[in-house]
């Protein structure tokens, strides 16, 4: 199966819906059609002076279908779009389910403007198949046979030529458009990137291009990656260009098959005048449907690329996923994060920390960006262990792996004896949790930000939490306490509030073994340090409780307490467990 | 908003030529189009009534027919024209503000930057692009009912003047409904946007912590809120199309009444033989003419919205005051002075720095510290006459006494002699090798390339990948801290008097931050001015001498600004370093 039908079945289509929102564009079109069918009749038949009521009908047809076209294309628009953005929220729901069950780590692997790009515009690339290519492209279908119908009884060779141009019309114009649409999309793909990230360069880095006194040389390599757009782009113009001029240009067959059929249906005396009428004038009218083809076709190659990029992201065992499973009528208020959560997130401490062993452990994004080797570690229950080595050594990729995001590259990782890979990933995740530093803040109140971490927290634990990591000021200076909103449209939260935050869930939900990264950068030294040693001093429960077991990436060796543990990664990936002196 | 601001800006017709020439091409192709739109009416009323009315078959007027064939394929290759020419002037529009974009925005300063922020990079790469649609969908419609649309009424009045008069009386309808149309749904659809769009954003913001939330195992419920919000994004979107069809409603139902109010009257004028048959053929086929262009136009309306939208935020970045360059050379730094005097500067909480003041003398080691938020960066900034203060002044002093305003020192005679490494290090394209060779002086030998590298513990990363490793953008495949330690070798052989480093040990850890704090002797003792920008302890204490930089207090600071906005400067640097 492609990519593409792949993707739409995620959309879920009902036919009713679709056959519903085809029928209202073919009633708007032949409302169009119908139109300039009757008032040709009309006009050539009242030119023989019949009896005025002999034209009633005609008339009234003619009145009846000038009002019509507008309401059906009111309708038209609706129902399409109606079904196009139900598709969308279906393939939404499907692909977010399909990420969130993905076994393996390309969720980890997934740079985070990629998932939304995914999601957002990729989604929606789809759901414009359904408005700009599906239904047109049916209604047009379905115009090409009333016309061709049409014209039929009243002359065959006529008849014949509006096929042939109709088809032509109908199969070249949308095979350049689609070849146009290809050719950009090639562009944006090889040039436009370069171009953007030259653009995005010069401006975020102004300031130091200007003393460095290398603007001008980068406003130059700028100007040379647009020209070298501007060449690959050009040349999907003309056969757009040529799209657009394929219907004016086999009108011509059409008319002229038309004209010459009326000539010979007249002279021949076997045609009335209201049918020569309709056979002269009809041809300038038919076209309405098929002049949607070429953007049809530029939306299809638009979206076959989009689909290509998402089979990819949510891998080959997406449709394994049942899209019935979510339960419905969830909403985000009170408390937004139950859903399917059962049992998890049970009370702090209840549970004795499991012993977090690694074996021979390599980790990193793939067999050759291996970053640590040949790891052999020992936590055992209630130990609290520190992670240091120089700047790129691969700490945060260490962290990732021991908690399961990421897979090893070699090696294993195990909790009291179990590999990782044979246990349920609710069970790995009950007992060890991790916290990147990259995580996210959700765009809601500061309370549902922690409550994230474990269902029916009261206030009082927030609050104890927030107290604890020393973010009682801040909570003091927010208009709402911890109703106020975070996040884009909310209070803004800077560097060191938002690492304190995540610790902050890492106390709320007091996970058996807690992995932190680097929860104390962007703080002041004395704030930061007194930090860490209360995350590292195993009889510290003011954070963590004691008998929980607790990794923490740091780059303050100076602020290690004596008698820890000290994990110290090499830059050649090697390492070495020492105490604390 | 679709009545507030034209279709068509004349800014951009005076300030993009490629935008000036499509219009004219546009109009003069357009012209082309109505002729023979026309030519088609005419001569094929002209064949349907010498058929009927005198029996005369339409293969006994070869002329005709090659006419008629003629203007068929004049209006293709018109519209071949036009496209071909709009799909290039989009092209040359789009790369011509781009470049002046960028340009602009980057000699405007980090002023520019920090009060748009976003919105400019998104303006000068994605945003521009929306001029594509406008040109070529939006404009050429617009510009055909500006010809086409006249030029077939004025046929239509001269074949015959009473279905001219319908055509003419219904289409001022047109405008009239869709302001009306505008003004009715414009309170509530704008009201169901704002709903979209949080809708929207609460749905990206689910998507966006996918990867948290499978990090903390909560990832199985927020699917229902995935599709409850998509639901209800569905129903309110639905909510605002239901009025903006309407539009397009009117415009198809006055197209279609119009010609059928011609359509009946003609009719009936010829069922009395009060009309000849040529011209009734002629002004049905005309009359759908007159709209089809104005049908088009609303067809194409949303492109023009975005595409005006881009147009109108461009020029009005355009139309910013670059400030001027300075006129007198830059006096010696290696003697001289540079002075912050009572120097402020708003930012979103206040006032960072709040009147700083401080001098910096030649051969001095200067910390300027502070904490974040305090307005450190910016400082410097205004030091370099990067930014321009909202009061007090940058200096730069001579061992004479006399005074020069940065602003009026020459900035490339003043830059060359500093070297200024920001927190997010800037490399340029290259190897290891040529990224530092270009900052030595003519004829530094391997050695001293080495003893540079060692020096800013960059000898590990030479050893493992050569000198010869490539260097991608922004000097990708390096990890930032090997990045930062690469910019530290090039301040060290640099020959500049002057190194202002910014947040230096920000991504590197204890061992490394002991080689910079060794590196900022060897600077000091080769006599060099080294200015620190620093909140870690131990680069203080290699400091001759500490200038704290505060931001207003809390009391002195505007009601407005407080509360909500607690800590966004920090954020701002945190943003920075990152």
């Amino acid at each position: 199966m492609t990519p593409l039908r792949r993707l739409l079945g995620m959309l879920e289509i009902p036919p009713a819906r679709l056959t519903a929102a085809v029928a209202a564009g073919s009633a708007t079109l032949g409302a169009a059609f119908a139109l300039a069918a009757v008032s040709a009749w009309l006009i050539t038949t009242a030119w023989t002076m019949p009896n005025v009521l002999d034209l009633t009908v005609a008339v009234v047809a003619v009145r009846g279908l000038g009002v019509s076209r507008g309401v059906f294309r009111w309708a038209e628009r609706m129902l399409t779009h109606d079904v196009a953005l139900r598709g969308v929220v279906s393939l939404r729901t499907n692909l977010y389910i399909a990420l969130a069950r993905r076994r393996d780590d390309s969720l980890a692997r997934m740079r985070r403007g990629d998932l939304l790009a995914r999601l957002g515009d990729d989604a929606q690339e789809l759901g414009d198949l359904v408005i700009r290519a599906i239904v047109p492209g049916l209604v047009a279908l379905v115009m090409a046979g009333a016309v061709v119908v049409t014209i039929l009884p009243l002359s065959i060779p006529a008849a014949l030529c509006m096929l042939i141009a109709l088809l032509m019309a109908g199969v070249l114009a949308p095979i350049t458009a689609h070849r146009a649409a290809r050719l950009t999309e090639t562009a944006v793909v090889t040039t436009r990137s370069d171009l953007t990230a030259d653009a995005l360069e010069v401006l975020d880095d102004a300031s130091a291009l200007r003393v460095q006194g290398r603007l001008e040389g980068r406003l130059e390599g700028l100007a040379r990656a647009q020209r070298a757009h501007d060449a690959a782009i050009d040349r999907a113009a003309l056969p757009s260009a040529l799209a657009s001029a394929t219907v004016p240009a086999v009108m011509v067959l059409a008319l002229l098959g038309s004209v010459v059929a009326a000539g010979a249906a007249w002279m021949g005396g076997g045609a009335s005048a209201g049918a020569v009428g309709v056979l002269l004038l009809l041809p300038l009218s038919s076209f309405e449907a098929v002049t949607t083809l070429p953007a049809a076709a530029s939306q299809l190659a638009r979206s076959r690329a989009a689909a290509g990029r998402l089979a990819a992201a949510v891998g080959p065992d997406a449709l394994e996923t049942d899209p019935a499973a979510p339960t419905e009528g969830a909403t985000r208020a009170p408390d937004a994060w139950t859903g399917a959560d059962r049992g998890r997130g049970t009370a702090p401490g209840s549970a004795r920390a499991p012993v977090l062993e690694a074996r021979g452990l390599h980790a990193g994004y793939g067999p050759e960006a291996v970053r640590v080797r040949a790891l052999d570690l020992h936590l055992a229950p209630g130990e609290r262990m520190a992670v240091v080595g120089a700047s790129g050594t691969g700490k945060t990729t260490l962290l990732l792996t021991l908690a399961g995001l990421l897979e090893p590259v070699a090696g294993s990782v195990s909790l009291d004896g179990s590999g990782l890979a044979h246990l349920p990933e609710e069970t790995v995740r009950e007992r060890m949790i991790a916290y990147p530093e990259d995580a996210h803040v959700f765009a809601t109140t500061l309370r549902e930000n922690l409550r994230v971490v474990r269902s029916g927290v009261t206030d009082d634990v927030c609050l104890e939490a927030l107290h604890a990591v020393g973010l009682a000021d801040w909570l003091g200076m927010l208009p709402r306490g911890l109703d106020s909103m975070l996040g884009a449209d909310g209070t803004t939260v800077s560097g060191g509030e938002r690492r304190r935050l995540l610790l902050a869930r890492a106390v709320v939900r007091a996970a058996p073994i807690t992995l932190l990264d680097e929860p104390t950068e962007h703080l002041d030294l004395a704030r930061g340090d007194d930090l860490l040693r209360r995350l590292l001093d195993p009889t510290d429960g003011s954070l963590l409780p004691v008998g929980t077991s607790t990794v923490v990436v740091t780059h303050r060796q100076e602020a290690i307490p004596a008698g820890t543990p000290v994990l110290r990664i090499r830059p050649d990936g090697t390492s070495e467990l020492r105490r604390m002196p | 908003m679709s009545i507030s601001r034209a279709p068509l800006d004349p800014r951009l017709l005076r300030e993009v030529r490629a935008a000036r020439v499509h219009v004219l091409r546009t109009t003069a192709l357009g012209l082309v189009q109505a002729a023979a739109v026309i030519a088609t009416a005419l001569i094929l009323a002209h064949l349907g009534s010498d058929l009927l009315v005198h029996h005369r078959s339409p293969t006994d007027a070869p002329g005709l027919l090659v006419g008629l064939v003629l203007a068929l394929m004049v209006r293709a290759l018109a519209v071949l024209a036009e496209q071909r020419s709009a799909h290039r002037a989009a092209t040359d529009a789009i790369a011509d503000l781009r470049g002046r974009l960028v340009e602009h925005g980057a000699r405007l300063g980090p002023r520019a930057a920090a009060g748009r922020g976003a919105d400019l990079t998104t303006l000068a790469t994605t945003g521009v692009e929306n001029l594509r649609p406008y040109l070529v969908g939006y404009v050429p419609q617009l510009l055909l009912s500006a010809t086409v649309t006249p030029l077939v009424l004025v046929t239509i009045l001269w074949q015959d003047p009473l279905s001219a008069l319908v055509a003419a009386v219904t289409l001022p309808l047109v405008p009239l409904f869709m302001i009306l149309i505008g003004k009715l749904t414009v309170g509530r659809s704008e009201r169901l946007l704002a709903d979209t769009r949080s809708l929207w954003a609460q749905m990206l913001d689910l998507v966006e912590g996918l990867p948290t939330l499978r990090a903390l195992g909560r990832q199985k419920g927020p699917e229902t809120m995935v599709r409850d919000l998509g639901e209800r994004h569905r129903s309110s979107t639905m909510g605002t199309l239901r009025f903006a069809f309407l539009s397009s409603m009117v415009l198809e139902l006055l197209a279609t009444l119009c010609v059928a109010l011609v359509a009946v009257e003609i009719g009936m004028r010829l069922v009395y033989g009060q009309m000849e048959l040529a011209p009734a053929i002629a002004v049905l086929v005309l009359v759908p003419e007159v709209y089809l262009p104005l049908r088009q136009v609303g067809a194409q309306f949303h492109a023009s919205t975005d595409g005006v939208a881009a147009v109108s935020a461009s020029l009005d970045v355009l139309a910013e005051p670059v400030p001027a360059d300075g006129t007198v050379d830059c006096p010696d730094l290696r003697t001289s002075t540079l002075r912050l005097v009572d120097v402020s500067v708003r930012s979103r909480d206040g006032l960072a720095p709040h009147r700083a003041s401080l001098e910096i003398r030649p051969g001095t080691v200067h910390a300027i510290a502070g904490p974040s938020g305090s307005g450190k960066t910016t400082a410097v900034q205004v030091l370099l006459g990067l930014l321009e203060p909202d009061d007090g002044r940058a200096e730069v002093v001579t061992t004479d006494g006399s005074v020069h305003d940065v602003r009026s020192v020459r900035r490339q005679s003043f830059y060359t002699q500093l070297v200024h490494l920001p927190q997010r290090p800037v490399l340029p394209l290259g190897t290891i090798r040529s990224v530092l060779a270009e900052v030595a002086p003519e004829g530094t030998g391997q050695e001293a390339l080495e003893e540079a590298a060692r020096a800013a513990g960059l000898d590990d990363v030479v050893a493992t990948r050569g000198w010869e490793a490539p260097l991608g953008r922004g000097g990708n495949g390096l990890s930032l801290g090997e990045r930062q330690r690469l910019a530290l070798a090039r301040a060290l052989l640099s020959p500049a008097p002057v190194v202002i480093l910014d947040e230096p040990t920000a991504h590197l850890d204890g061992a490394s931050e002991e080689r910079v704090l060794e590196l900022v002797r060897s600077l000091h003792s080769a006599g060099r001015t080294v200015v620190l920008i620093a909140h870690r302890s131990p680069l203080l204490e290699v400091a001759d001498v500490v200038s704290e930089i505060a931001p207003t207090t809390e009391e002195e600071s505007a009601p407005a600004a407080l509360g909500s906005s607690v800590g966004t400067s920090a954020e701002v640097e945190a943003g920075e370093s990152r």
